[in-house]
């Protein structure tokens, strides 16, 4: 990981904000005698502000604060790694990791609108067919003006098939027949970019649902991801969006993406801890290649470095 | 575990809504759970701050009202500085004459951009404008054919140019064929870009230095978190934005980020968008956007509620400080109601002033409290207002009506006596130990 590209650069400055401003409010008030008790909302303030959440930044703070006055000789650095490592340690990055390599296997991706499902298709279909995996990709969003011709320049970008239904179709039934044809064609990988929904729309939610048991029926479970797409900008709402879609399919994973608007990385420590669901990979930019595998021990040593 | 961060505002109220009267540290208590609120509404931590201190003032200094809870005064305080900080009124588009008028839509990618030239495009048209939209987005991939696309389902003006032109030649290009073919204002789309991408940033500006726009819009995808306000600061820094778009209003994001930008720009909102339709756009209603921050879909009624309530009763008041000339049994009936929203009577009394003590020596507890109201409800309306005319056979009545003696009748007339002679001494209809804003440390 010593690469030094520009895509692990962003990376990094992704960290920058969070790095400096809240690992220098730590170490000062470690290291003051007395801390009063604007200090310690300062404290909660830098953490919210690093996107941890309200809820996370207050027992943060409040664990900081029982450590110093009951055990001022501990290394609060290493308390801090262990703490924000326990929040990620169990995060799953590999994909499929039960599936049988021989059969096709199905990555659906799905999210809120403009958060850059298409973007993910195309930077995915380009890190899996270079990992030997034919790959193809499967535009079912038939909704908005020009998302399949967008894919189609992903493709022909990365030279991949770009399988589309006709226009105004389905799309379950273009997802159903994308699969079909992979299937005939041999190949071992589709990525199935959907259109964006929110919880307030029910159609749109329902026609996600049909889009899920379509997969499911035609190829197992340990064959399907379910890919949620969060924009490392949102805020709270991202969170009532993966409650939400959960109820019609099984999320079994996030992508995070726009890490490179520096938006300060606490958002994976709440993904972790709120929804329980792994990170798979971060998107740092809008070339082919700016999609980042996520290693939580990597991530919180440079957080913390 | 969402559900119940939904309810969490209105449990709060719930809170408040029970309660009689608020002391300082009620306050307080309902301050905090109302500054979480807000910061999972994402509006930013600072106006959360700014906004909690200013409700709290308000909330202290508030009259206490009957028939307002102090909950429901604490709702419409804060819903009010929500909404004078988003501005009074929604704001419509100033093209100061020119002929054709140029718009921008700047933004964060995926913001709304393209689809809001669409929507925008829309809106002129119904006013009777001319618009032609344009795109400058040569970085998305078709991202044009997107625009194009939307043009056409509406029937609006599109100019096409090679991608290869710069940004500034192709607005100009577009302002002569505006001008030679009839169109009035001219949409310019343009590439969505990070905050902290300075190259496209310096791009932007080199284009609002080159061209005079009439409108630069900020689209704001409503649900975007915290960093909103580092975003707004960035592009003011690059250009001059006149107003800001929300987009996304439909989805179940809460939009606070608009707030915090508003609070700190004090640039106007101009138009929100409320689904992926060019339909689907709307004028600004600053009421409507206080209470979706708030989280609650029906304050508006409740905020009318309230305030028609606090002009009645304001009414009401200033008639019966008019009318009334003495205490009555009714008065009397309110003050206990009010004690009994207190927790602990024993305390209260205790710490009231020598006098008052003596007074209230009967009202001991709870339960000499509920034989006091269970008397005072056995009186018939004329008894209450004039307690002089309970001879014997009303006592008699009164005591078999709430189930006492004509002895604990007599007690309560006495010590009412007692309570309506200091009453007086407290001069002219001022406030009652446990009404009074200031007394004893309990204020509303
Ligand atoms: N800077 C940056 N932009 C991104 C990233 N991912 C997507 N985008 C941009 O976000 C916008 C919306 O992306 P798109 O894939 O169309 O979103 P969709 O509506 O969810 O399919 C486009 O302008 C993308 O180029 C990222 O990781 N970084
Ligand atoms: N639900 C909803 N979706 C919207 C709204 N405005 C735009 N979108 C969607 O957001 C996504 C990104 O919009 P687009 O105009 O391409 O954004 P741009 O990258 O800023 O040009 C698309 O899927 C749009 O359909 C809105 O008001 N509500
Ligand atoms: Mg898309
Ligand atoms: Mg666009």
């Amino acid at each position: 990981m010593t690469e030094k590209t520009g895509r692990w650069q962003r990376w990094r400055q992704g960290l920058g904000k969070m790095k400096e401003e809240v690992k220098n409010r730590f170490s000062q008030i470690w290291n003051q005698g007395k801390v009063d008790e604007k200090e310690w909302e300062e404290l909660e303030e830098n953490l919210i502000q690093a996107d941890l959440g309200p809820q996370l930044a207050m027992e943060l703070t409040e664990e900081f604060r029982e450590l110093k006055e009951s055990s001022p000789d501990k290394d609060w650095k290493e308390w801090l790694f262990d703490k924000l490592y326990s929040l990620v340690k169990d995060n799953h990055s590999q994909w499929f990791s039960q599936a049988d390599p021989q059969k096709l296997k199905v990555l659906l991706l799905l999210g809120i609108n403009g958060v850059g499902k298409t973007t993910v298709a195309g930077k995915l279909a380009y890190a899996f067919s270079h990992q030997e995996e034919r790959v193809s990709l499967i535009a079912a969003d038939t909704f908005r003006a020009a998302a399949e011709n967008q894919l189609e320049v992903w493709a022909k970008r990365v030279g991949v098939h770009c399988f589309r239904g006709s226009p105004g179709a389905d799309p379950a039934s273009v997802v159903f027949d994308g699969i079909e044809r992979a299937k005939k064609q041999g190949e071992s990988l589709v990525v199935v970019d959907t259109a964006g929904r929110s919880h307030a729309n029910r159609n749109l939610l329902a026609e996600l649902g049909k889009i899920g048991r379509v997969a499911a029926k035609n190829v197992p479970p340990e064959q399907i991801e379910n890919i949620l797409v969060v924009d490392a900008l949102a805020g709270q709402n991202a969170f009532v969006q993966a409650d939400s879609l959960s109820q019609v399919i099984p999320i079994t994973g996030i992508i995070l993406t726009k890490w490179d608007s520096q938006a300060k990385g606490g958002i994976i420590f709440r993904i972790r801890r709120e929804l329980g669901l792994s990170v798979k990979g971060i998107g740092v930019g809008e070339g082919v290649e700016d999609l980042i595998p996520f290693d939580p021990e990597e991530f919180v040593r440079a957080v913390l470095s | 575990m969402f559900e119940s961060l939904t309810n969490k505002f209105s449990n709060i109220f719930k809170k408040l809504r029970s309660k009689g009267k608020l002391s300082e540290k009620d306050i307080t208590g309902v301050m905090k759970d109302l500054q979480m609120v807000l910061l999972e509404s994402d509006v930013h931590y600072r106006v959360v701050k700014d906004l909690i201190n200013r409700v709290r003032e308000r909330a202290l200094e508030q009259d206490v009202l009957t028939s307002v809870t102090p909950g429901e005064l604490v709702i419409k305080i804060l819903w009010d500085e929500i909404r004078k900080t988003l501005g009074g009124t929604s704001q419509e588009l100033h093209f100061e004459g020119a002929n054709p008028a140029l718009v921008m839509l700047v933004g964060l990618q995926g913001s709304g951009k393209t689809t809001t030239c669409g929507k925008l495009g829309v809106n002129l048209k119904e006013k009777g404008f001319f618009p032609a939209l344009i795109s400058t987005d040569t970085r998305r991939p078709a991202a044009k054919e997107q625009l194009r696309l939307l043009a056409e389902s509406a029937d609006l003006g599109f100019f096409d140019y090679p991608e290869e032109a710069n940004p500034t030649q192709v607005v100009k290009q577009a302002l002569r064929d505006a001008q030679s073919k009839g169109f009035d204002v001219v949409v310019v789309d343009t590439a969505g870009r990070l905050h902290v991408e300075e190259e496209l940033l310096s791009e932007l500006r080199k284009l609002t230095q080159d061209q005079d726009f009439q409108e630069i819009l900020l689209v704001l995808d409503a649900t975007t978190g915290q960093e909103a306000v580092k975003v707004a600061q960035s592009f003011r820094e690059w250009i001059e934005p006149t107003g800001l778009v929300l987009t996304k209003v439909d989805t179940d994001a809460r939009g606070g980020a608009v707030l915090s930008i508003v609070a700190q720009t004090g640039w106007p909102v101009k138009f929100v968008g409320v689904g992926e339709k060019l339909s689907q756009f709307e004028v600004f209603h600053p009421d409507r956007m206080a209470s979706r921050i708030m989280g609650m879909g029906d304050t508006l009624s409740l905020i009318e509620k309230i305030e028609k309530a606090i002009s009645e009763e304001e009414r009401q008041k200033v008639e019966e400080k008019l009318v009334k000339k003495e205490l009555d049994f009714n008065d009397f009936l309110e003050e206990l109601s009010q004690m009994k929203s207190i927790s602990s009577l024993e305390e209260m009394v205790s710490m009231l002033p020598g006098n008052w003590k003596n007074a209230l020596s009967q009202v001991d507890g709870e339960k000499n409290l509920k034989m006091v109201e269970a008397i005072i409800r056995s009186m018939t309306a004329e008894e209450r207002t004039n307690p002089y005319i309970i001879n014997s056979s009303r006592k008699k009545r009164i005591a078999h009506g709430s189930g006492t003696s004509v002895q604990d009748v007599n007690r309560l007339l006495k010590q009412f006596e007692e309570f309506r002679r200091l009453w007086k001494k407290m001069q002219k209809g001022k406030n009652l130990p446990f009404r009074g804003r200031n007394l004893l440390g309990w204020r509303m």
